[in-house]
Parts: structure tokens; C-alpha cells; sequence
């Protein structure tokens, strides 16, 4: 077979590499829905009492962790803890192995579905609610085994999938032998993608490659900065990505120096260098680049792609973990939703305009229940570290004094219940929307930091929908009114002595880089893959 | 087989903190522990959070507890004094 060169996809993330193919058939776990054969039977229910037994251990792992002063989590995790040992759902679960040869996980998945069923017919509220324990257990139970279902790879591999999900790129991530993934589906911005991206896993998705036409263990070349995939590669295919992998690692060896180095510029302005975050699993990046804290926590994915909304004990776990990593401040923005982002789980009207419409700070006030349950969890992990609260989308004053007086009922709450929280913690104001840059000296003197939003108060400045082909081009963050909103917000913050912080995609792109250090912001919070690559340029400054 | 019918006396009913204490307490007996919500006819295992919650016990509700088996006094006595506790802790 002579070489073929395949026109890739989408380069979600860049990197080249060598390997032989393997084709993984379904990116869903392969247990999942699945019939079994009557002689597998037994084997079943041991993998049912295996998975029992290690989730068990799990859950007595995190009883010991946390503290006896937490009654409120304590409680939860037995209420999970009977679940998981309940003997009426085990017996219905066993019986659908047994009778209806399910395997463990398509019984477990059906069991659990008739129980959530019966929960919406409960009417009271508080144990409606409860279904999100039952749908934590079950999640705990199966995700246990389905262990190396791509067999030992042993060799250097690039794995041709459908598409992938979040668990199964942790999982590749962690054998060494597997180099790059070619997905024909994938999202730019699914859980799954982030993750890709922040683990620095070569990826091309969305792929027009014919699989069928590849078989498994050939020898390729993936390069995703050209964005192909040479099959059955000439040596000189080789030479070439043996010579940009030196030139990786050349430019990775240089990056990895600086970690240790603060980013003062060369003219002794020293600006704090943040990482955005949305999922646990970016932290171990952020810190390997020397992140200083979190300066974005993203929180709407607790809402999307979801069926139930997070329980506070879900939400505060989340809080507790990513705080409790970092040594500097995290900086958690409460629920972003509205706009480009939403989700089905929150019943909203369809707005004509929802980039106008109920987004951000406005959507949480309209549902204070939900913006109550995780202020309270944001609270209850304040004790665990240091965290800022940051609003998004607020446009007038008013909405931060409403935030202020649910924040201080949360608190009340809490107090009553002798479960501590940090009784100082900051308040900030995101800023992207016009009305707040005209008020920022209003708002400087009723909170305590603010965060620039370049992408939404370029859009709102410019009155450009970045996503409208037609007028993309309008979009820049760099157009002289743009800057001077900067300038205004800057100035009245300091002099009111409130740090400004610059978040969005003009921090994370090194060419305009330039016009934030003349901004004298005090801190960016940049993309964790970007960490290094900005500090070299801060460095380099002058 | 002893069985005896308590209310429910706590004003939130059995949510998810009785019932976990409900099941705390059965499972320290080998007897067959049952909580049956007369009017409704519906019967829980006391041993399952899920049977316990889904009954859905509210403030006001006729619940007989009926235990089997060797230590049926004892399980019968110690339910009946969680129920009059209303649920808290010693």
C-alpha cells in the first residue's frame, strides 16, 4: 500500500506524533446496554459485587476525609452510603441480571431509571430533590469497572474513535503509549475537548476521514498543525515529525524554565498570571505551568448537558477540590447562563435577542432558588482556601445589592446551622457590558475587585454578534473604543484601590498582549495551555 | 410477627435524614423490619432508603411498623422510639 494523505479535520488540539492506528469501535462504555449470555450470569453478579465493594471503599474514603464538624456533608454521604447498599435495589438490580440477561451496567442504568421515575411522582420538595443522591450513586457504581477495554496497548497508538468522553481521555491520557486521537464527531467545547486541550493530547476531531478504509496497527503520521494524517508515511514523512517533535521539546524545555519565575516585565510591572478553569481535571496543568490561583471558574457546567440540576453537596465537593489545590485565590463567577449557553434543565421562555436578554447575574436573580443553593455551596467551601465571588453580566448597581443581601441571608442560614464559611469574602463585579464601564467608580465603591470580560464588552461596545458570519469582521478587541472602555474601567478602579483583572481571549493571545500591560491591569486570567506561553512574552517585555 | 402503629409527628415528614436514620436502625436487627402507610396501603422495606423515602411519610400519617424474627421486641421498641424522638439524635 503506497502513502495516502488524509485531510484531517479540525486541529482541536496541535501536536505531531507517529504511531500505529487503533480503532475503537464505541466511545460508549461497552457493558453499557448490553444483553448477556446465560453462562455469563455469575460473572455478572460478581462484577456487581466487586463494583459494590469498591464503591463502597470509596465512599468510606471521603467519610475520612472530611471533617466531623461538617454534619451536613457527613449526613449526606451515609444517606449515599445507604443507597448504595440498599437491599431492595440490589435485589431488583441482581433480578434483571439474572431474568432479563441485562449486563451490570444496563441493569443498574434500568433499576435506577425506575427509581427516578418514581421520584417524579413525589410532591415533597425536599425529598424530590433527593433523586440527585440516587443518580450520584448510580454514577459512582458504574463507572468503577470497564477497565482497559482497549486491551494492553503497548506500542506507540493513535486512536481512530466516533467521539470520546471525558472519562475515556483521562483513562488514554494515562497510558503513555497513546499519542494522539482522530475523532469523526467531537465539539470544539465539549467537557471531553477542554479536557484534550488542557492535557496537551494531539487531537484532530470532526474528521472527514473514511475509517473503513484504514485498518488497525498501520503505521501514520498525525500532524495536527497541518491538520493530516499521512498513512503508510515515506521516510522523509518521518524525518519531518521527528524534526517538529525536537522543536516541541526544545520550545516545552525553554517554557518549563520560567514556571518558577514571577512575570514582572522587563520595566518592573509585575502582573499576576491566573488560570481560567471549568473542570477539576485542568487543575494538575495549571499548576504544572505555575497558575497564580484560579482568576476564572467557570459553573455552568453543572448546568449543561444535564439531566438534573447539581445538588449544593455536589457543587460545594466541586468548590472544595479545586480550592483546596491551589495555594492562591480562586476566583468562582456564579452561574453564566443565557446567551449563546443554555440549557435545557432551567424551563426558560425562548428570548427573540438572548444575548439582550436574561443572562448572567439577571438569569441567577430571576431563580434566586438556584443562585441560593450555590452561593451556600461556594460559602460552605470558603473555609477551604480562598475564594472571590464574581458576578457576571451586571449592568446596574441594583443587582449587586440584591446579590449582597441573598449573600448575606446565606450566611445567616449557615451561621444558624454552625457551619463555618469565611465571613469576609470578596465581591466582585464582572464587567462587559457598557452601562457598568460608564459606572464603575458606583460600582468600585460597593465591591471588592473587578474582572474585564474583553469577549461580551467587545460584542456589546462594537454591537457585533461574533457568531454572525456577516459581521465578524467588525469584531476587535483592540478598536480604539474598546480600549478607551478599558482605560475608563482601569482608571476608576484605582482610584478607588480595587484590582482589575483581564479575562477573555485578548489575554490569551500573545500578539495583544502589548496593549493590556500598558492598560496597568493587575492580574490575566488566561486558558491553562497559555499560562507559559504569555508569561515568556511578559517576561520579555520592555 | 409484632406490629404497632405510630403519626408522624416531625413537621417535614420522612425525608431523606429520617429515613437514613430509619435504615441506620433496622439494619442493626436480624428481624424483618416493616413501615406500612395505612390509609395508602403501601409497605417499605425499613432496611431500604428508597422504599423508606419513596413512601413519602408525611406529618399526620398512620404508619404501623410491624418486625419478624428473632429480635422482633427489640426492633419493634427501638423503631417506635426513633419514631418518638421524631427522628433526632440521642
Amino acid at each position: 500500500m503506497s502513502k495516502t494523505i488524509e485531510n484531517a479535520g479540525f486541529p482541536l488540539c496541535e501536536g505531531c506524533v507517529i504511531g500505529k492506528t487503533l480503532k475503537i469501535s464505541d466511545a460508549k462504555n461497552p457493558y453499557e446496554n448490553k444483553s448477556i449470555k446465560k453462562e455469563e450470569i455469575e460473572q455478572e453478579l460478581q462484577r456487581l459485587e466487586n463494583s459494590l465493594v469498591k464503591a463502597n471503599e470509596d465512599i468510606d474514603n471521603t467519610l475520612e476525609n472530611i471533617s466531623s464538624e461538617n454534619n451536613n456533608l457527613n449526613e449526606i454521604i451515609k444517606i449515599h452510603k445507604s443507597i448504595l447498599n440498599d437491599p431492595e435495589i440490589k435485589k431488583g438490580i441482581i433480578d434483571l441480571i439474572k431474568n432479563k440477561l441485562h449486563s451490570m451496567e444496563h441493569a443498574i442504568n434500568q433499576k435506577f431509571m425506575e427509581i427516578e421515575n418514581s421520584f417524579a411522582t413525589i410532591k415533597n420538595p425536599y425529598l424530590k430533590e433527593r433523586v440527585n443522591d440516587y443518580v450520584f450513586v448510580k454514577n459512582t457504581l458504574i463507572n468503577k469497572p470497564a477497565k482497559k477495554e482497549e486491551g494492553e496497548i503497548n506500542e506507540p497508538t493513535i486512536l481512530l474513535m466516533k467521539d470520546i468522553s471525558p472519562e475515556q481521555v483521562i483513562r488514554y491520557h494515562n497510558n503513555k503509549n497513546i499519542l494522539g486521537i482522530c475523532l469523526k464527531h467531537g465539539s470544539r467545547t465539549s467537557h471531553a475537548s477542554i479536557i484534550i486541550k488542557s492535557l496537551n493530547l494531539p487531537a484532530i476531531i470532526e474528521t472527514s476521514t473514511n475509517y473503513k478504509s484504514i485498518p488497525n496497527n498501520k503505521l501514520v503520521v498525525f500532524n495536527s498543525y497541518e491538520n493530516k494524517l499521512v498513512i503508510n508515511p515515506e521516510k522523509s514523512d518521518i524525518i519531518e515529525c521527528d524534526r517538529i517533535i525536537e522543536k516541541e521539546q526544545e520550545n516545552l524545555n525553554k517554557l518549563q524554565e520560567l514556571v518558577k519565575k514571577p512575570a514582572i516585565t522587563k520595566s518592573g510591572k509585575r502582573i499576576k498570571l491566573r488560570a481560567n478553569l471549568e473542570f477539576e481535571e485542568e487543575i494538575p496543568l495549571a499548576i504544572k505551568n505555575g497558575a497564580e490561583g484560579v482568576g476564572l471558574l467557570r459553573t455552568e457546567m453543572f448546568y449543561l448537558n444535564r439531566k438534573m440540576l447539581p445538588s449544593k453537596e455536589e457543587q460545594f465537593t466541586y468548590y472544595k477540590k479545586i480550592v483546596s489545590s491551589f495555594e492562591n485565590s480562586v476566583t468562582i463567577r456564579t452561574l453564566d447562563l443565557g446567551g449563546d449557553k443554555n440549557t435545557l434543565l432551567l424551563k426558560t421562555k425562548k428570548e427573540e435577542n438572548p444575548n439582550l436578554g436574561l443572562r448572567g447575574i439577571r438569569f441567577s436573580l430571576s431563580k434566586p432558588e438556584i443562585f441560593v443553593e450555590q452561593l451556600e455551596a461556594i460559602l460552605m467551601a470558603s473555609t477551604y482556601g480562598k475564594i472571590k465571588i464574581l458576578l457576571p453580566m451586571v449592568s446596574k448597581i441594583e443587582e449587586v445589592r440584591e446579590t449582597k443581601k441573598i449573600l448575606d441571608n446565606c450566611k445567616k442560614k449557615l451561621r444558624e446551622k454552625n457551619i463555618p464559611f469565611d465571613n469576609n469574602i470578596q465581591l466582585g463585579v464582572m464587567i462587559e457590558v457598557p452601562s457598568a464601564v460608564f459606572e464603575v467608580e458606583s460600582f468600585a465603591k460597593e465591591c471588592d475587585f473587578f474582572s474585564i470580560g474583553t469577549n461580551d464588552l467587545t460584542q456589546y461596545i462594537m454591537a457585533i454578534d461574533r457568531n454572525n458570519d456577516h459581521v465578524k469582521d467588525y469584531y476587535d478587541e483592540t478598536n480604539p473604543a474598546v480600549l478607551t472602555a478599558l482605560k475608563i474601567v482601569v482608571d476608576g478602579a484605582k482610584k478607588h484601590n480595587k484590582t482589575v483583572s483581564l479575562c477573555g481571549e485578548i489575554a490569551s493571545n500573545p500578539e495583544k498582549l502589548k496593549t493590556f500591560i500598558e492598560l496597568d491591569v493587575d492580574e490575566v486570567s488566561v486558558s491553562t495551555s497559555s499560562l507559559l506561553k504569555i508569561k515568556e512574552k511578559i517576561i520579555n517585555y520592555r | 410477627m409484632i406490629s404497632k402503629t405510630v403519626t408522624i409527628s416531625n413537621k417535614s415528614g420522612i425525608h431523606a435524614r429520617p429515613a437514613q436514620l430509619i435504615v441506620q436502625t433496622a439494619e442493626e436487627f436480624s428481624s424483618e423490619i416493616f413501615l406500612e402507610k395505612i390509609d395508602e396501603g403501601f409497605k417499605a422495606n425499613a432496611k431500604s432508603i428508597f422504599n423508606v423515602m419513596a413512601m413519602a411519610g408525611e406529618c399526620g400519617d398512620n404508619i404501623q411498623i410491624t418486625t419478624n424474627g428473632d429480635d422482633e421486641d427489640e426492633a419493634l421498641e427501638a423503631m417506635l422510639d426513633l419514631f418518638d424522638r421524631n427522628f433526632t439524635n440521642e
